[in-house]
């Protein structure tokens, strides 16, 4: 019953004051209001980028959030930890022994020298075999794209398109790291960064935070009128490095995340109005089309070529801006893409609103499809 | 009685400069004389020596990389890197007891020919008892006079050189900018301790699997349980083939895309290729390519891979297989 969010970029805020906001932001956003003293657990997803707390770091959340006393805890899957953090809020709200939970997402990455920061971009991936071998983050996604590319004709032109939309739908939130605007030309001519991935193909490296409240269904009249509801939760996990999997071009810890979340909801994929997806790369976004099962093996190439995934189209993807444009501090973005449906839902997105959108799916991965995390929500 | 000699190879590195062979800036001494051995057929495949006989100049590293190599423990013994020290050595191990002995030679790039190795084995199955060539063995020329002396006698020498010049991002300035560079080096995020470097070598340097009879699936790398069926107690060694392997996934990693580990290795030489290649269905491994520039190597191609030089740390440099083109 409440989301807060900060912009997302290269800033100057530190990340007690970025999880502050994010609080604050979430609090002011709850319509008849709610008590920081009534927050009885709260989640911490972070990966502590750079170091600069790796120990203890949910205190530091309870300490910007004025939550101090009962329980926090971080939760940590790489760049799926917002989504799992929101699984574990959902939980403990479950229990039935708490009014409020506080999930929050944080990552403060461009403080961090530089090649202490590339150190850190790798870290999860598989260290032994995969970083040994020469590759980051943006190295594995760059191997991953080279087969489907191989494979799929027009896939480069689908690439392109998605980086090209994201950044459409990021000139559209005043959040967005990036909110101008690029042409499918452009993303083609860009330089190589791991081929055929270029510079217009990978998210930035972002700092920013965002925060959701949670309590039991039965109760949200208490707190609004238009609730938005978690409907089903999904997760999974899958082999560590690529070279152990079967097939690159999926991700089976997203396709158990969303058979297991579409399940739990009884929810059937026609009745999803937009997708929040983990486009960390643009490849991402063709494999979450694909593993979420709105596509067949390669069928993402079209149905990304044939405009329904633009704002406009039938099935909007990332109308944020995704993780290309809106930026993907790490801890922070499966919270952030939360806290987009929450706008949605409530018909409070202005200019990026989904005309009617009543149902949603957020999908969030971690590191190169070793754990993921897909939820979905109905608007009350 | 005396060991005879059995079987000779030789390794040329790829790229040659005005018939000078030039080795690639990942190669030294110690991955020319495993290029050597492995051409000889008694890399980790037995027979395996009991005893190695270095002639030339090793980094300290070969002390314990060749045997782990090897995968046991091997008598190293080393002969200065001169025409008496051949020669005192092919005595030495002709004079032996008869026990496996494999005769390594190599070479840097100052020799007038370049940079090469030459493994001999001497053993108690004889082709010839001395080869008389091996009178005709100067240090420098060896490789040469040991490919025409082992053609003599029936026994011929793979050589993967292509003869082709060096990419030119490999100027001698910048291989030296990148050879010459500081082993103290220590990874700040991602950090491979040296017990978790040294636990995977019979895998990452020798290719080791294991073959689970329970569900006849193969796991590689090596975890001491199959990967498919949880079970440790059905597990038999198997070793993937060197050379062959498929590759089904080719990037390459520009400037700025490496982990800090490589950033000598991009500052001085530019981006690199990396692949992912599949020995058979289910077994892959993800290889840097080296001995060629980094979009030689496509999906669909089939590379060998090769021991050499990956990033210095806390002291030393340390190895790892990296995938090759193969001729043809």
């Amino acid at each position: 019953m409440g989301a807060g969010h900060t912009r997302f970029g290269v800033l100057d805020d530190g990340p007690r004051a970025l999880l502050r906001r994010a609080v604050d932001g979430a609090f002011s956003s709850v319509d008849k209001g709610a008590e920081r003293a009534a927050v009885g657990e709260a989640f911490l997803a972070t990966i502590g980028f750079g170091g600069w707390q790796i120990g203890n770091s949910s205190a530091v959340l309870a300490e910007e959030a004025g939550t101090l006393g009962p329980p926090t805890s971080r939760v940590e899957n790489a760049c799926a930890s917002g989504g799992y953090a929101l699984r574990s809020g959902v939980r403990a709200v479950e229990r039935g022994d708490v009014d409020l939970v506080l999930v929050a997402g944080v990552e403060k990455m461009t403080d961090v020298a530089s090649a202490r920061r590339r150190y850190w971009l790798g870290v999860s991936g598989d260290t032994e075999w995969e970083r040994l071998a020469g590759l980051t983050f943006a190295g594995v996604y760059g191997l991953i794209a080279s087969e489907y590319v191989h494979r799929y004709p027009n896939a480069r032109e689908a690439l392109a398109e998605v980086a090209s939309k994201n950044h459409d739908n990021g000139s559209r939130n005043p959040n967005a790291h990036f909110q101008k605007r690029v042409s499918r030309e452009e993303v083609l001519r860009a330089p190589r960064v791991a081929d055929p991935l270029g510079l217009y193909d990978c998210c930035p490296v972002s700092d920013g935070a965002a925060a959701l409240l949670l309590a039991p269904a039965d109760q949200a009249h208490r707190y609004t009128d238009t609730p938005v509801f978690v409907e089903g939760l999904g997760a999974g996990s899958d082999r560590l490095a690529v070279q152990e999997r079967p097939d690159l071009t999926r991700f089976d810890a997203s396709r158990r995340a969303a058979e297991r979340a579409f399940r739990d909801a009884g929810v059937e994929r026609s009745r999803v109005n937009f997708l929040e997806v983990h486009d960390c790369f643009t490849i991402a976004e063709l494999l979450a089309l694909e593993d979420l099962g709105f596509a067949e093996p390669g069928g993402a190439v079209d149905l990304t070529l044939s405009g329904a995934t633009r704002a406009s189209g039938r099935l909007p993807v990332n109308p944020d801006g995704g993780l290309k444009s809106k930026g993907h501090p790490i801890g922070a973005t499966g919270v952030s893409q939360v806290y987009e449906i929450f706008l949605q839902l409530r018909a409070a997105a202005n200019a990026r609103q989904v005309p009617g959108a009543e149902v949603a799916l957020a999908h969030n991965v971690g590191g190169a499809g070793a754990t993921a995390a897909v939820s979905i929500f109905s608007r009350g | 009685m005396g060991a005879g000699f059995e079987h000779g190879a030789v390794y040329v590195p790829r790229h040659s400069l005005e018939g000078q062979s030039v080795p690639s800036p990942d190669e030294d001494t110690f991955t020319m004389a495993v290029g050597a051995v492995e051409a000889l057929g008694t890399g980790p495949h037995p027979p395996l020596p009991s005893r190695i006989l270095l002639v030339g100049e090793f980094p300290p590293v070969v002390d314990w990389a060749l045997p782990a190599y090897l995968g046991r423990p091997v008598a190293l013994e080393r002969h200065p890197g001169d025409a008496a020290g051949l020669a005192s050595a092919v005595r030495d191990a002709v004079d032996g007891s008869g026990e496996p002995t494999t005769l390594v030679i190599a070479l840097d790039r100052t020799g007038p020919q370049g940079a090469q190795a030459v493994a001999l084995r001497f053993g108690p199955h004889p082709v010839s008892h001395v080869p008389d060539w091996t009178a005709s063995l100067g240090f420098e020329g060896a490789a040469a006079v040991a490919r025409a002396g082992l053609a003599k006698i029936g026994i011929g020498t793979d050589v993967a050189t292509s003869g082709s010049p060096p990419p030119a991002a490999w100027g001698a300035d910048r291989v030296a900018a990148f050879t010459s560079v500081g082993l103290s080096q220590v990874s700040e995020g991602a950090y491979v301790p040296r017990p978790r470097y040294l636990e995977n070598l019979p895998s990452r340097w020798r290719l080791e699997a294991d073959r689970c009879a329970q569900c006849e699936k193969v796991t590689f790398p090596r975890r001491g349980v199959c990967r498919y069926c949880g079970r440790p107690d059905r597990l038999s060694p198997a070793t993937l083939p060197r050379d062959g392997a498929r590759v089904v996934a080719a990037t390459v990693i520009g400037k700025g895309g490496q982990p800090t580990e490589f950033d000598p290795q991009v500052e001085a030489l530019g981006g690199y290729g990396v692949v992912l290649a599949e020995f058979e269905p289910g077994v892959r491994l993800t290889l840097q390519v080296t001995d060629a520039s980094p979009a030689d190597v496509r999906i669909g191609d089939r590379v060998g891979t090769r021991l050499r030089r990956l990033y210095p740390m806390e002291g030393e440099w340390r190895y790892g297989r990296k995938a090759v083109p193969l001729p043809g």
